[in-house]
């Protein structure tokens, strides 16, 4: 009888042994799925608040454009030398990359022009050149080059099509600060017929987060 | 109850294996960040249109006999000078360069020693004088201009900086210090323009 008695109290005991793990693991994963919801929810918040920025609580990326497009009228052909130095205020587009970021985050950036489907001059007829500010001036990121579309899609998800510009890594505390040129390739042969060339710039970032 | 024993250690292994998982799972995350821009940068080509007329037949002269500057200078007939007109319809602001340039004929029997061109420009006030007389072997040669064909006569270069008209003259004889020979020569001479953009 005692025997039996001992027997029920340890298949007892070892069904509540296992009945406790089980029901600490189940703890531990509600706390992380809430933990998850509570990030994403903090994620879409942010980003409805200003359309140009995610947040999750210690990561902060925008992009602004900071000034109006180039436009130029009447371009006729240039080299680089007088390319790279425009200056008028239509002459150029300064853009701005901002990252600030707390936590072991890796983030990836690229930046990237499209063309406009209305564009009447070849890729080869304009070149695009790329500055950015370094101790307040602006150093060369990207020489003068035609517009070379990418072939095929990037990891970040730039599409094959547009031109990559410049692709980096975001350290914590980041403001890059870019100058983008534009102007008429001095092959290009101008006739009687107006040529148009238009481009947007866009930004795709990957933040990875590795706890 | 070693059956109940092995239950209970697979339960206990599957929450464990099913912890690992979300555990693993839920360290990694990534997001993605995309802007697209709003501002449109574009630029927009000027245009150029540039055209050479000749307004009359040229010169044609026969049984021609050398004449000094003053006497070529005057030529006033019809068929003693060749009127043209080079023109230019420019957007916006740049300078295109132009030569006006001699081809010699193969025809030719005159040499180029014998014949002296003399080019001025039209305006509502007369004639200003644009080259003065000067002998044909005395002309430059093309070869040194990046825009025209090598090997021909250089007369005159000028340029448009908007949109303009220029109009010339041109005259030719027979050099006074040439001396003809018995038989007949003639000189045949076509002009050209050429343009181009200046960097």
């Amino acid at each position: 009888m005692d025997n039996k008695q001992y027997e029920s109290e340890t298949i007892k005991k070892e069904s509540n042994n296992k009945l406790f793990i089980i029901i600490i693991c189940l703890f531990i994963f509600i706390i992380m799925v809430i933990g998850i919801s509570v990030a994403t929810f903090t994620y879409t918040k942010e980003s409805n608040s200003d359309i140009n920025t995610i947040s999750t609580g210690n990561i902060y990326l925008n992009y602004t454009e900071d000034t109006n497009g180039i436009n130029i009228t009447n371009a006729y052909p240039m080299n680089d030398e007088l390319g790279k130095i425009l200056t008028d205020e239509n002459q150029y587009f300064d853009f701005t990359v901002e990252a600030s970021i707390t936590g072991d985050v890796i983030t990836k950036y690229e930046i990237y022009a499209e063309k406009l489907n209305n564009s009447t001059l070849n890729n080869d007829e304009v070149r695009l050149y790329l500055e950015k500010m370094v101790n307040n001036n602006y150093e060369e990121v990207m020489s003068p080059k035609n517009f070379t579309p990418l072939t095929e899609s990037t990891e970040l998800g730039t599409m094959a099509g547009s031109m990559l510009l410049d692709s980096g890594t975001l350290n914590k505390s980041d403001i890059i600060r870019y100058r983008l040129r534009m102007w008429v390739d001095e092959s290009t042969v101008v006739g009687d017929l107006e040529k148009t060339f238009g481009v947007t710039v866009s930004i795709k970032a990957k933040i990875d987060v590795d706890d | 109850m070693n059956k109940n024993k092995n239950k209970s250690l697979i339960l206990t292994i599957i929450a464990i294996i099913i912890l690992f998982i979300v555990t693993v799972a839920t360290s990694y995350a990534a997001f993605y960040y995309s802007k697209v821009g709003n501002e449109v940068n574009k630029v927009t080509t000027g245009t150029i249109t540039m055209s050479y007329s000749e307004n009359n037949n040229g010169i044609y002269l026969t049984n021609a006999s050398p004449m000094n500057d003053s006497v070529g200078m005057a030529l006033s007939n019809n068929n003693e000078y060749f009127d043209f007109t080079v023109a230019s319809t420019v957007s916006g602001s740049t300078t295109i360069d132009y030569a006006i340039v001699g081809v010699k004929d193969r025809s030719s029997t005159l040499p180029d020693e014998g014949v002296k061109v003399y080019l001025t420009s039209l305006d509502g006030n007369g004639e200003n004088q644009v080259v003065r007389p000067t002998k044909v072997s005395e002309l430059k040669s093309t070869d040194t201009l990046s825009y025209t064909p090598n090997n021909q006569y250089l007369i005159y270069q000028n340029n448009f900086r908007e949109t303009s008209a220029h109009n010339y003259r041109l005259r030719m004889w027979v050099d006074s210090d040439y001396v003809l020979p018995d038989e007949s020569l003639t000189y045949l001479m076509r002009i050209n323009v050429y343009g181009n953009m200046s960097s």
